[in-house]
């Protein structure tokens, strides 16, 4: 049972935030120092969770608590909550200035690449096609995933670098694969009639475990599969429902 | 079993699926040796490397950005501990599948609750009331000073989880490989200071056909849940030793005889 809830209901907040924070600090500090290495950035976003779980008295807390039982492990309520906290913080409030000192330090075409992906969240081609429009850019596809490449290992790179991760999807590993949005978008289109016969569950454990590159134990938890082979297991399944497609519409290899 | 049936048939292959971890980055030493030495493997696994290339290369259309129907933190939290039943599961999973941010929030909370288990479980000292914000600076710069330092490497300063040597619990009954008439119970051995159980019995699809947290030993099959005879089911039970961390049994395959109950 967690200790803080009793007092919380009895209406004494107080005593239960002195015992949330007890218990919880650690888990806490620990998983905002994942993403910042600065002391001053985990300070900051220290108080703004205790403010966010604070302010309306309580009400955060109160939700969850009213949901708590020996089933649901509150700490993964917590992590998720500072997680978010986190990016958000990092996004929208103070850290407007940090990302801008990370952005200065870039050449200008990647400043905008920067803009648009990390600052604006937009997708890799809203960007390209912005860059194009707006900006005047004359750059090919693929000369653009090279940049954002080169934006990307920038601005990860450093005491701030993984929050920064947080907020933007990473390139593609290899950006020779598209060197054409149009190409990209059909692409997609064979790859949606491939994934068409797959249960959503399974295109789940495919999408996080190889794209999201999410631990296959950590897949196979959330999806309730037994162990991490069912995931490897769906994994081929949909590569080579994905396989047998491209085959059919007879693309062989050099031409993706 | 497929991969029993892979076997039968690939008797010098690996199974296809354990391709999987070396087409995408890992496997394990005996797998990478045989596809060194293997030109039907290589191939194999040029062609998934191939089809993840354009899996992956639909991260170029999708946004990270919040919706309003982006998952609440309760859910992303049930979601991540294998706690929402098929039916509840179905809308979240159709969610994750359109939005790249709910799945970096199911990802992250994911690996800190795996990264931060072994720094929560250091006793904490007693801690002062204190008021938001002026105490608050206050206080956390007293224990900033107890939390670990970021490490040499450069990495954002979280503990590396350390090697613990938490005991799993052991199956008993029904044992590995039974075929025995009936199950009315599963009974495991005790790990000293286990707070609670987590028993899960799988069929040979790998789908959960039941899962239940106890604090006793042993768990009475509910009538609910029907076993077919002669066909393979597996259990198994995992232990909450300490706080947040869970260690797990083998995986225990058994099958009844008798007619269905």
């Amino acid at each position: 049972m967690e200790s803080w809830i009793g007092p919380l209901e009895a209406g004494d907040p107080e005593a239960a935030w002195d015992r949330f924070i007890e218990r919880y600090k650690r888990l806490i500090f620990g998983a905002i120092r994942r993403y910042t290495g600065e002391p001053d950035d985990v300070m900051d976003v220290f108080a703004r969770v205790c403010e966010v779980l604070r302010e309306n008295d309580f009400t955060r807390l109160r939700r969850c608590a009213a949901r708590v039982d020996p089933d649901r492990p509150f700490s993964t309520w917590l992590v998720a909550v500072v997680h978010n906290l986190t990016i958000d913080w990092f996004r929208h409030r103070d850290g407007r200035p940090r990302l801008s000192a990370i952005a200065a330090t870039l050449p200008r075409l990647q400043q905008r690449i920067f803009e648009y992906v990390f600052l604006q969240q937009r997708s890799h081609i809203e960007a390209y096609e912005l860059l194009c429009s707006r900006d005047g850019a004359s750059l090919s596809f693929g000369e653009f995933l090279k940049e954002l490449s080169a934006t990307y290992a920038a601005a990860t790179a450093g005491r701030r670098g993984r929050v920064t991760a947080e907020l933007a999807i990473a390139p593609p590993a290899s950006p020779d694969s598209a060197t054409d949005p149009a190409v990209l978008a059909e692409q997609q289109t064979l790859l949606a009639r491939a994934l068409e016969t797959i249960p959503p569950d399974d295109r789940l454990a495919v999408q996080l475990y190889v794209v999201d590159e999410m631990p296959a134990d950590q897949v196979a938890r959330a999806l309730g599969y037994p162990s991490a082979k069912t995931v490897y297991n769906r994994v081929y399944r949909a590569l080579a429902a994905i396989r047998a497609t491209l085959e059919q519409a007879g693309i062989k290899g050099g031409d993706l | 079993m497929l991969e029993a049936i892979a076997r039968r048939r690939h008797v010098t292959h690996p199974t296809p699926e354990s391709l999987i971890p070396l087409a995408l980055g890992t496997a394990d030493p005996a797998t990478a040796r045989h596809v060194e030495a293997c030109a039907t493997c290589q191939t194999e696994i040029e062609r998934l490397q191939e089809a993840a290339g354009l899996l992956r290369g639909a991260a170029s259309l999708e946004r990270r950005i919040a919706t309003p129907a982006c998952l609440d933190e309760l859910v992303v939290a049930d979601f991540v501990e294998g706690r929402l039943t098929p039916e509840s599961r179905a809308p979240v999973v159709a969610h994750l599948l359109t939005c790249a941010r709910c799945r970096s929030v199911v990802k992250a909370t994911s690996r800190l609750v795996a990264e931060t288990a072994v720094a929560a479980q250091a006793p904490a000292r007693p801690w002062r009331r204190w008021s938001v914000p002026l105490g608050l600076a206050a206080a956390a710069a007293i224990v900033l000073l107890l939390v670990p330092r970021r490490g040499d490497d450069g990495t954002p300063g979280l503990r590396e989880p350390t090697v613990t040597s938490t005991i799993a619990p052991v199956p008993i009954a029904p044992a590995p490989g039974a075929s025995i008439p009936r199950v009315d119970r599963l009974v495991w051995s005790s790990v000293p200071g286990a707070e609670r159980y987590r028993l899960r019995l799988y069929d040979r699809e790998g789908s959960t056909l039941w899962t239940v947290e106890i604090a006793d030993t042993s768990v009475g099959l509910p009538d609910s849940v029907r076993l077919l005879p002669r066909v393979p089911y597996f259990w198994r039970v995992e232990a909450q030793a300490e706080w947040m961390r869970w260690t797990a049994s083998d995986l225990i395959p058994f099958q009844v005889v008798g007619p269905p109950r």
